[in-house]
């Protein structure tokens, strides 16, 4: 039990990647504050962590708003008296080409993914850097690295996540805080419902290019990964656990790439 | 125990972090084969894996040599069946500035680390892509992602190795070998012989430079390091032991970096 004694804070925790962190999380030992904008998702996740036999907070919140997330840090130190670990990894995405694209959406997604972040690490990060002591690990993607066509704010909001990251690193450790590590995770293609729902990215290349899913599979998505397949939430959630843990006391600044070759820089 | 009833080759295994990674690997429940040109630490490292209950083999070679290799990779095999793990760690350093470095040992820099690796991959590999199954690692450096002066052929070796296992990632990928990963591991100042020995970094500079240990420390090293601190080898080790799991299958053409915050790329 790596984090026994340890309370972790993970948005975006009711599905997907976020979910599978949280599990992975509580099965080391930790606490969990699920948190999304999906009660019945926050609620389901928290279940289930309370019957590995540690303690789960749901939380409905929308990270965009900076005043909910304050109140979510009030709520998650009452309960657990501090945030050791915080995985900021609420995301969103609307694709289209930029120059047809909605404006309000494009800036959603953003907000969410950038602002939601900028709360996270303002109301849980200064506890961090008092106490010494403390994980900050942000959810990129490859598409913080690359190219994304049809998905540029995605894009966007991937590479500033990437910039957070390296600056937040070096100011922790300016402020004298080097317990406190900052690091973000740029997963490939995932066997999320972000990539393989229904409004995924299999289904809306299906309809924007006219070709089967199995086509858009074979054809694109397959080819993009050297191994040729989808990364799993699992893959993901056991490089959030390194980073999390103590043996990783030396790693920080960093944008780890879990994307089965996809990208290598 | 993460590796248990794996076989791994250590290179550079008698001392610093091949030796880290050799009683890491061995803990996890992996046999290991010590291999470097010091016969009397491959022995010791061996002794060590032995009293935690696992099988060693110290084998003396010179890696720069290709039949000494291939005969290691006989030896390997007859004695534990298959090898599952390569660590191609073996490496040395000749400090000088480029113009005035002697030219038969700048090349020999490159020989040990890069022919090293490249002899290395090449006798073990053909059989992990034979079964489909397999973790090579290869220790670069932050120095084969930044300047590193008067140590020229040492930053053109490391980045080298980069070079090296991008590409080696995408032909075992190429192969339809798509269950063997390939990555780097980056360094960043670790507590070593390379750097706080008798011959190590910090007492070159100090003669060099006419300055006390502690002032090369404080002065020349310590402002690179965001952490400020040296890396301990236990912490490239438990790096090493992430990427040999199987939870790291997906990561691969990587060169990731353990270095308290040296460099961000």
């Amino acid at each position: 039990m790596i984090l026994a004694g340890k309370a972790a804070v993970v948005t975006g925790g009711g599905r997907g990647l976020g979910r599978a962190i949280c599990l992975a999380l509580a099965g080391e030992g930790a606490d969990i504050v699920v948190a999304s904008d999906v009660k019945s998702e926050n609620q389901a996740v928290a279940t289930k962590i309370e019957s590995m036999g540690v303690a789960a907070l749901a939380y409905t919140v929308d990270v965009c708003d900076e005043a909910q997330v304050k109140a979510m840090a009030e709520a998650a130190l009452s309960r657990f008296g501090k945030a050791d670990i915080l995985v900021s990894n609420a995301g969103l995405i609307r694709r289209g080409l930029l120059i047809y694209s909605d404006s309000d959406e494009w800036k959603k997604t953003i907000e969410v993914m950038l602002y939601g972040t900028y709360h996270c690490c303002k109301a849980f990060v200064p506890g961090m850097v008092e106490r010494n002591d403390g994980r900050v690990i942000i959810m990129s993607s490859i598409m913080g690295k690359q190219a994304n066509p049809a998905n540029s704010s995605y894009a966007a909001a991937k590479h500033a996540l990437i910039g957070i990251t390296r600056t937040l690193a070096s100011e922790v450790a300016i402020m004298g805080a080097k317990g406190v590590t900052v690091n973000a995770i740029c997963p490939g293609i995932a066997n999320t419902e972000m990539v393989m729902g229904p409004e995924g990215t299999l289904a809306k290349l299906s309809e924007m290019l006219g070709i089967s899913p199995g086509n858009v599979w074979d054809q694109i998505l397959k080819k993009m990964s050297l191994q040729e397949r989808l990364i799993e939430p699992e893959e993901v959630a056991a490089l959030a656990l390194y980073l999390a843990s103590d043996d990783a006391r030396g790693i920080t600044g960093q944008s780890i790439n879990v994307c089965a070759g996809s990208n290598m820089t | 125990m993460k590796l248990e009833g794996r076989v791994g080759v250590v290179t550079g295994g008698g001392r610093g972090i091949g030796r880290a990674i050799s009683l890491a690997f061995a803990r996890e429940g992996a046999d290991i084969v010590v291999a470097s040109n010091v016969v009397e630490e491959n022995q010791a490292v061996a002794d060590e894996i032995v009293s935690l209950g696992r099988k060693a083999l110290p084998y003396a070679l010179d890696v720069a040599k290709w039949a000494e290799v291939q005969a290691m990779a006989e030896a390997a095999f007859e004695e534990f069946g298959q090898v599952d793990i390569l660590v191609s760690n073996a490496g040395i350093q000749r400090r000088a500035l480029l113009p005035f470095s002697d030219e038969a040992e700048w090349k020999q820099v490159i020989e040990v680390h890069v022919y090293g690796a490249y002899h290395c991959c090449k006798a073990f590999m053909p059989a992990m892509i034979e079964r489909n199954s397999g973790r090579i690692i290869i220790m670069s450096s932050v120095s084969g992602k930044m300047a590193n002066p008067a140590n020229s052929s040492y930053a053109v070796a490391k980045h080298g190795l980069i070079g090296l296992a991008r590409s080696m990632a995408a032909e075992v990928a190429r192969v339809n070998a798509k269950d063997i990963t390939v990555n780097a591991i980056c360094p960043g100042i670790v507590n070593t012989d390379i750097m706080t020995g008798p011959d190590g970094n910090i007492a070159m500079l100090s003669q060099l430079l006419n300055l006390s240990k502690d002032e090369v420390w404080e002065q020349i090293y310590k402002p690179l390091i965001l952490q400020e601190r040296m890396l301990e080898p236990e912490e490239i080790a438990s790096m090493a032991v992430y990427l040999a799991s199987d939870e790291a299958r997906g990561i691969t053409g990587q060169a990731l970096n353990v270095c308290g915050g040296m460099i961000m790329h």
